[in-house]
């Protein structure tokens, strides 16, 4: 079996999903002008505030570890549904990512944590 | 320092479970010459996996996680399908060779397979590498002591080599019958737990949002943020806490596949055979 055909072919695959995640980048969720920022923060009890509260429209979600080993990850849900999350979020380590949401009630989920699960409430109309 | 460490532990274990048991399955066929297309094969895919974190880290973005979740989810299943035709594989071979002798390189791996199985490493590889290289950066850039992170995350990963290396030697060195009997029933949870995270994944994707139920409590078991937790979700796929769907997958897979593997074999098909291969019938002729 000649190697010069393996390679060619690895290279043609990788080069294929090189484009394939710089598309899904260019077409990614950046911060959408005016977006509303909420910050929270993963501790071992979970996600801080457990109570959130923000405007229907575009939101940045801001997460940063400050000191938990057992939360690592969070995820912004509707229901079963997941809709943004960041993971491998280590002590120190922060993220963000941006959903637009439409007013009701979603859950901060960050599992690990001595509470995982807190509110977030979206209200009013865009 | 164990944060980090756990993380990339978890992480890279998986691949190189698959690389080990690819390895050692390719040297036990007399593949010996495919070892090198399988380096290659996981070179490209880590230059690749650091290329992208590298770019992302210049442009300033971060990794899409819906797709990241997409393509371990579609890896994963891609995955799963390969390790359910080496058990296959192993198990068809190991009752032909019962009636040769050993060494006799029954019948070798066709190319096409031996392509597969160069192909599965590199996806391996791909499947976590993207989301380690990203975070490898990230610890050693911006954790609140960057040293110890860094250190961990790198001791994580290299522990996890180490794992896929063991098993690596550990599959050359005993004989051919046991190399399939063990590595069948070792591949048997691979891959089921490969389902099951892929159905995490899927989740996270996006794409399966039904029966999303918690089914169990395993936190006792997998607990997070520690070295055995990481282990057995690296390697066996068990999350904390499994959704209905990742256990019904988990099971539906494992249990017939277990039984496939540990029923005796050629039971029914043929009586039992005098062992005529292997050393106790050459040590037992001559008398």
């Amino acid at each position: 079996m000649n190697r010069n055909h393996v390679t060619a072919t690895l290279c043609a695959g990788a080069v294929g999903l090189l484009a394939a995640f710089g598309s899904a980048c260019g077409s990614s969720e950046d911060t959408p002008a005016g977006a509303k920022k909420l910050s929270f923060e993963l501790t071992d009890e979970g996600c801080l505030p457990h109570q959130a509260k923000a405007p229907a429209g575009p939101i940045t979600f801001e997460a940063e570890n400050t000191g938990s080993s057992m939360v690592t990850e969070i995820e912004v849900m509707d229901g079963a549904t997941i809709l943004g999350e960041k993971e491998n979020l280590s002590d120190g380590l922060s993220g963000s990512f941006s959903l637009t949401l439409d007013a009701g009630e979603y859950t901060i989920y960050c599992p690990g944590g001595d509470q995982e699960r807190s509110t977030l409430m979206v209200t009013g109309g865009s | 320092m164990i944060p980090t460490f756990v993380i990339t532990l978890r992480e890279g274990v998986e691949a190189s479970l698959i690389i080990g048991i690819i390895a050692a399955f390719l040297v036990k066929e007399g593949r010996r010459d495919a070892m090198r297309q399988m380096w290659l094969g996981i070179g490209v895919a880590v230059a690749l996996c650091i290329g992208v974190a590298v770019l992302l880290e210049v442009i300033g973005r971060q990794l899409p996680q819906k797709q990241q979740e997409g393509l371990e989810t579609v890896v994963g299943l891609i995955a799963v399908s390969a390790v359910t035709y080496m058990i296959v594989w192993m198990r068809r071979h190991a009752r032909g060779i019962k009636a040769q002798l050993e060494g006799d390189a029954a019948s070798a791996l066709a190319v096409g397979s031996t392509m597969a199985l160069v192909g599965m490493a590199f996806l391996a590889v791909l499947r976590e590498g993207f989301e380690t290289s990203v975070f490898l950066l990230a610890a050693f850039q911006e954790a609140s002591n960057t040293t110890t992170a860094g250190a961990g995350s790198v001791l994580g990963l290299l522990a996890a080599i180490a794992i896929g290396l063991g098993l690596y030697r550990g599959g050359v060195r005993i004989n051919l019958t046991r190399f399939f009997r063990l590595t069948g029933i070792v591949l048997v949870f691979v891959a089921a737990g490969l389902l099951a995270s892929a159905a995490h994944t899927a989740h996270e994707a996006g794409w399966i949002n039904s029966f999303q139920g918690q089914a169990l409590d395993l936190s006792w078991l997998v607990q997070p943020g520690t070295i055995s937790g990481s282990l057995l979700t690296g390697m066996l796929g068990l999350q904390p806490t499994p959704t209905v769907v990742e256990v019904v997958v988990y099971l539906g897979y494992a249990v017939p596949m277990a039984a496939y593997v540990l029923w005796p074999q050629g039971m029914r098909l043929r009586p039992r055979r005098v062992r005529a291969g292997g050393r106790i019938g050459a040590a037992q002729n001559p008398a």
